[in-house]
């Protein structure tokens, strides 16, 4: 009986220790959502990504609707927060998308879900080029 | 003034706008129906909006209301209302102000985003904008001379619930009405709908005007329902009116030719409206003041 006992204990101990690891492993990995977006936000793809074309559109409708909060470079003006931080500049686009649409209402940004689902990646496309063009300089 | 000399200066001052003003893109083309979009924080609208119709065996009149909508905050926009309205062989009166606040209930963006509303109205009798049909509202009340009409005070408080979703590209909006004059009389009910959406979803590159983008198509429909004493009786004014809206460089110029369904409605009305912000509007007050 004894030496199962401590083969028992033996298992016992590595899987604390693999559940350890595991559990370690998954807090490093598992960064916060980009405004608290849920999970399937971030999945989302964009039917627009590396598109010069929606890129330009994208621009457009940039200075039409965000540029009067935001500034022309993406700087902020007044309470609207500059989008050249980490937070945004490492926001998928899908996070990026899902803020676009919902906005933050209590904090002034408002949603954008008036905006056709095309116009609103459009934007995305166009923040993620600028951000490429930050991380190229 | 004559009717002819205010169509001049009323066209005269859409063109003026359109010359000088900025606006946002992403309102819609509706003039009675409201969707669940707020104005942005700190951000002023000025709308104008005309009405011309004529009331069987009466005169033709022009109608028009200056708005000016605020976002105060993301959830609450607050909108304050100046009305007039000029009839042929008659006179141009003043008929009154509204004030009116917008509340979104739900933070997120649902599959209906509901919007609570509440103004109030101190107009007279005179009032021809047809802002809303309510209750038993006719063409005949067209037919009081503007002498006579504006003595009738009207003290009243609207409240709406606002139902709004946006689904591929479409806007679907609808709007329940309850009246009531605070002097007295039963609570007067009506109803708005509306649906748009713009020729194309995705933005074109270049900057242009005759774009489809540009362009939203839609329409509206609106009438009474009757009182808290006889709801859904005969008699009320129904409505209906294609809309189109076309953004014209972050100008969005809006018309609707307007049919009406029954006996009580107006036969043919038009409307027709322009609207502009001013970004950073109360970030620019205040700055004023600091200063």
């Amino acid at each position: 009986m004894r030496p199962r006992v401590r083969s028992l204990s033996g298992v016992t101990i590595i899987l604390a220790i693999v559940t350890t690891f595991c559990l370690t492993l998954s807090t490093v990995a598992q960064e916060p959502s980009f405004r608290n977006a849920p999970a399937s936000a971030a999945q989302m793809k964009n039917p627009y990504e590396d598109n010069p074309g929606a890129a330009a559109a994208g621009k457009k409708l940039y200075g039409q609707n965000c540029s009067q909060c935001h500034g022309n470079n993406l700087q902020g003006m007044g309470p609207a927060p500059t989008l050249i931080n980490p937070a945004t500049q490492k926001a998928k686009p899908g996070e990026l998308f899902w803020f676009i649409t919902n906005g933050d209402l209590n904090k002034g940004m408002p949603s954008w879900a008036g905006l056709p689902k095309p116009q609103r990646w459009q934007i995305v496309t166009f923040l993620e080029s600028k951000f490429s063009e930050g991380k190229a300089k | 003034m004559s009717l002819r000399q205010a169509i001049l200066f009323l066209a005269a001052s859409l063109l003026f706008l359109l010359a000088v003003v900025p606006a946002n893109a992403g309102d819609r083309p509706y003039f009675i129906t409201y969707d669940s979009n707020m104005e942005e924080p700190g951000t002023l609208e000025i709308e104008t909006m005309g009405l011309t119709g004529q009331p069987k065996g009466g005169d033709a009149f022009l109608a028009g209301l200056m708005e000016f909508e605020y976002g105060a905050k993301g959830w609450w926009t607050t909108e304050f209302y100046l009305d007039g309205q000029t009839t042929a062989n008659q006179s141009t009166v003043f008929t009154g102000f509204r004030w009116e606040n917008r509340f979104r209930m739900l933070m997120k963006e649902h599959f209906v985003n509901p919007v609570l509303y509440v103004e109030f109205e101190n107009i007279n009798g005179a009032d021809k904008t047809l802002k809303e049909v309510v209750g038993y509202d006719s063409q005949f009340d067209g037919l009081v001379p503007n002498a006579i009409a504006r003595q009738d005070k009207l003290r009243e408080i609207e409240t709406k619930l606002i139902l709004s979703s946006n689904l591929n590209g479409w806007n679907i909006s609808e709007n329940f009405i309850a009246e009531k004059n605070l002097a007295g009389g039963p609570w007067e009910f009506g109803y708005a709908a509306a649906v748009s959406r713009p020729l194309a979803l995705a933005a074109s590159p270049e900057e242009c005007v005759l774009c489809r983008e540009n362009f939203q198509v839609g329409a509206e429909f609106y009438g009474g329902l009757g009182t808290a004493e006889k709801f859904l009786g005969g008699g009320t004014s129904q409505y209906v009116a294609p809309v189109i809206g076309w953004q014209v460089h972050d100008v969005l110029l809006k018309i609707a030719p307007t049919f009406g369904l029954t006996g009580a409605s107006y036969r043919v009305m038009l409307r027709f409206g322009v609207n502009y912000e001013i970004s950073g509007f109360g970030r620019k007050l205040r700055k004023l003041f600091q200063q």
